[in-house]
């Protein structure tokens, strides 16, 4: 339960960085998740069509509470509520119950703030926005529950797709322009929302050789003629998300509904990189979800005569915990905090931050996924059985340090900000890289 | 690289071959179907590779061949099968060797009665189960897995009590976690007589799993080792004939501790295997994957980690080799009941399930979300290895086990 008055809370949310509405919004949803979520986390691993629980947890927060419009502006009757600091605290709260849900409802966002980008912030593209808006925003603001999907990776690379120093040179989905339609051809695998969304922002290429220049984001809704899916696929845990592949074979959708070239790519990698600050809140989220049980049986549990949590190796072990969570959350919300104030800390998509960004993410990754293995060991075979509720937290952290290119990817984009490493397929003596402009 | 090699040291001949036996056999039986073992809750595919096993010899292996069975007590060579078999799916290896866990203290002890008993049925051709029962759910007493197990409590925390009555043992208490509970013909119950008799009061008695008065809960829904089943064990006023317990007093601790030893022995092997799975899956997929124009085994840091994957695989196997050589050999290395002993063998399940944990979890890393996925197996021995560091007491008793060898460690 969070106490938005104790001293502790005071403390890890300060004021520096979260204003009198984020607090509302992260109180929001922290009551949603105890009194929603909570109670029926430990059965949404058995939950596969997703009907019986997950969509009706998702239709109250995305519908009822108004989330599946948050990043939709204001002229088409959204809340324009493009703080990342919110977005963060509320990503948090909701993977401290479930990671699958936290993404599930993430990826809405994430799917549609291209056309939002480009709609507010880039005159270049307004129209583009403003025509993929029109058609698609009444969608998310009536009374139904609707998915989108930011779809970039592909069977044949992930990491090579998100590594910007490759310039969408890897990505294999083709888009060509025929007349007044883009045709799209390829494969993409794994976007969070893929298979149940309502409308994907695709990542696509027009000329793999010409790289940024080639690049084109296109929006196409679901269905579609020529686009169609495989079977989910059966991860071993943050199931409330699902992922599956999707194929394109001669889609055909308006050439008003994608753009190309740099400032594409521009959009693209600030959306890229923002979900790094998201992702570190939902590993914080899981490790506080993990450390509330594990600190509740380490006090009800007493081994050798006394409490295990009063054993010394238990409390330094707690104590570890606790430092991870507070250091993650001051990390992510110093990002987003500066995410949200880049005529201060600059442009999202330079070397320093897409690097403090993507190695903070990680590190504080890693450190859940470690921490939340080891605290197993305090609970015994109770760990690792499902009405421990805590395996659920073991299986979900994975993920979290999977996505998004990996540990490896975000490690070395930390050294770019430091030196040119250059860990393309393109780098010197590789093929050679053409101008990067239109 | 051959396996062989630095194994020599260790094994006969006939490890060797039943070496190659078992890892043809998992080749052809388990690895097939290793992705459907999570979603066979019926132990529809389970049964038949446990009976092929059986096939085999694995159930009757340990018996004395006066029962039909192989009279074999080498740890080297149990813990190599434990080895190969969790290379596979760590889950059968153990529903698989915990029956000869389960009758160990009645063949040490040379218990004529349970031997009449149950190793004709053990030692014929059909599949039969076993469970070595010793973990209790715990309270605000304690007596938790790690308080029961643990040398220093001397049984006084263990709830489930016998009593004799004329002829017969009636038992009545609490079990949990236990391997094949729920599915075992034959039970070996860790029990006490009187709590605050100490290593006097601990008795292991065998019981029958159809035996009047013994009840099981629903199976535990687990992160992995789907293999084998585990549930909650209720006894009340069980009754059984007062020959069926396994030795007597203070012998039966001796036994109980001994077979907490070894289990420590076989288990770091079974963490090998199962690091093994993820290794052999992870090295092939580097070997293909193409990232940044190579595959991804050519990029140093993977190297790097692939390097000390296969330095934590082949010392945990060195290791747990050298401390089952060492229990083979008491003549050469000392008591297998002392305290240096039980140091050794903790250290081959301490080290080992962290090498498998850490494998496992380098290996989901190099494989991205293909790492995640059943398709791809690496996130099944992620899974299924984890507890391996929970059980028999637990991470920390492991240690504190260990340190028993080097000082008078009270905890």
């Amino acid at each position: 339960m969070l106490n938005q008055n104790s001293q502790w809370y005071k403390l890890q949310y300060p004021e520096c960085f979260v204003n009198e509405d984020q607090r509302m919004i992260q109180k929001v949803v922290a009551d949603f998740v105890d009194k929603e979520i909570m109670p029926v986390r430990y059965k949404l691993d058995e939950d596969e069509t997703h009907e019986e629980i997950v969509e009706p947890i998702l239709k109250k927060l995305q519908v009822d509470l108004g989330f599946q419009k948050t990043v939709i502006p204001k002229d088409y009757g959204g809340n324009e509520a493009l703080s990342l600091v919110s977005a963060a605290l509320k990503q948090e709260q909701l993977s401290r119950a479930d990671y699958g849900i936290s993404l599930a409802s993430a990826c809405v966002d994430w799917g549609l703030v291209p056309a939002t980008m480009a709609y507010l912030m880039f005159p270049s593209v307004k129209d583009w926005g403003k025509t993929v808006l029109d058609k698609f925003a009444p969608m998310f603001t009536e009374d139904k529950l609707r998915f989108a999907c930011f779809n970039m990776s592909e069977v044949q690379s992930a990491c090579d797709i998100e590594n910007n120093l490759n310039e969408a040179r890897l990505i294999r989905t083709r888009a060509e322009l025929q007349g007044n339609e883009w045709v799209i051809n390829g494969n993409k695998h794994w976007a969070s929302n893929s298979g149940i969304a309502d409308l994907h922002c695709l990542a696509c290429n027009m000329d793999p050789a010409s790289g940024v220049k080639g690049f084109a984001l296109i929006y196409v809704p679901v269905p579609w003629p020529g686009v169609s899916h495989g079977k989910f696929e059966v991860k071993c845990g943050a199931k409330g998300d699902r992922n599956t592949s999707t194929y394109f074979d001669n889609a055909r959708v308006p050439k008003e509904w994608g753009i190309q070239g740099s400032v594409a790519w521009e959009i693209f990698l600030n959306n890229v990189v923002s979900a790094f600050a998201m992702n570190i809140a939902n590993c914080v989220g899981i490790l506080q979800g993990a450390f509330d049980i594990l600190l509740e049986y380490t006090g009800d549990r007493v081994v050798g005569g006394k409490p295990i949590r009063e054993h010394l190796s238990t409390a330094m072990f707690i104590g570890e915990m606790v430092a991870a969570i507070s250091v993650g959350r001051a990390a992510f919300l110093e990002m987003c905090h500066q995410f949200d104030h880049p005529e201060i800390y600059g442009s999202w998509i330079t070397d320093s931050m897409a690097g403090k960004a993507r190695s903070s993410l990680s590190y504080i990754a890693r450190i859940a996924n470690d921490l939340i293995s080891r605290g197993m060991e305090f609970m015994g075979a109770q760990g690792f059985a499902r009405d421990g509720l805590y395996e659920k937290y073991y299986r979900d952290v994975a993920a979290a340090k999977l996505v998004l290119g990996g540990v490896q990817l975000g490690l070395f984009s930390g050294c770019r900000a430091f030196y040119d490493l250059d860990f393309s397929s393109f780098g010197p003596g590789k093929l050679p890289k053409e101008p990067a402009t239109d | 690289m051959s396996e062989h090699q630095h194994m020599d040291l260790f094994l006969k001949e006939e490890d060797r071959m039943a070496r190659e036996m078992f890892h043809g056999f998992v080749d052809k039986e388990i690895m097939p179907v290793r992705q459907k073992i999570d979603d066979d809750t019926e132990h529809r595919i389970v049964g038949k590779i446990l009976q092929r096993l059986t096939d085999m010899g694995v159930q009757k292996a340990a018996f004395p061949k006066e029962y039909g069975g192989g009279g074999s007590s080498s740890v080297v060579s149990a813990s190599i099968m434990h080895e190969e078999l969790a290379r596979g799916d760590s889950g059968i290896a153990t529903a698989a060797t915990v029956t000869t866990w389960a009758f160990l203290p009645a063949i040490l002890a040379g218990n004529k009665a349970v031997l009449d008993h149950y190793g004709p049925m053990f030692c014929g051709p059909d599949l039969k189960m076993g469970c070595f029962a010793m973990t209790e759910p715990g309270g605000s007493h304690g007596g938790g897995g790690c308080d029961i197990e643990n040398p220093s409590m001397h049984g006084c925390k263990i709830r489930t009590l016998a009593r004799l009555e004329g002829d017969e043992w009636v038992i009545n208490g609490q079990k949990a976690w236990a391997s094949n509970s729920g599915v075992s013909d034959a039970y070996c119950v860790l029990c006490t007589t009187d709590p605050d008799a100490g290593d006097e009061g601990i008795a292991l008695i065998y019981i029958p799993g159809s035996c009047k008065g013994l009840t099981f809960g629903k199976f535990e829904n687990k992160a992995g080792m789907q293999g084998d089943k585990n549930c909650m064990m209720y006894f009340e006023n069980v009754r059984v004939p007062k020959e069926f317990r396994a030795a007597g007093p203070g012998r039966d601790a001796q036994l109980f501790h001994n077979n907490v030893l070894l289990a420590r022995i076989n288990t770091g092997a079974l963490a090998v295997g199962n690091a093994r799975g993820a290794f052999e899956t992870v090295l092939k997929y580097a070997g293909e994957r193409i990232v940044a124009d190579k595959p991804i085994r050519q990029h140093s840091i993977a190297a790097g980690i692939l390097a000390d994957m296969a330095i934590g695989i082949e010392t945990a196997r060195t290791y747990y080799l050298a401390a089952a050589y060492m229990y083979d050999n008491p003549e050469t290395y000392g008591s297998v009941s002392s305290n240096s002993m039980l140091s050794k063998a903790s250290i081959a399940k301490c080290y080992a399930a962290d090498v498998a944990v850490m494998v496992t979890n380098k290996a989901m890393e190099l494989m991205g979300s293909y790492g995640y996925v059943r398709d791809y197996d690496v996130e099944k021995y992620w899974r299924d290895c984890k507890i391996i560091q929970l059980w028999e007491g637990g991470a920390q008793l492991g240690r504190f086990d260990v340190c028993r060898g080097y000082y008078d460690c009270s905890l």
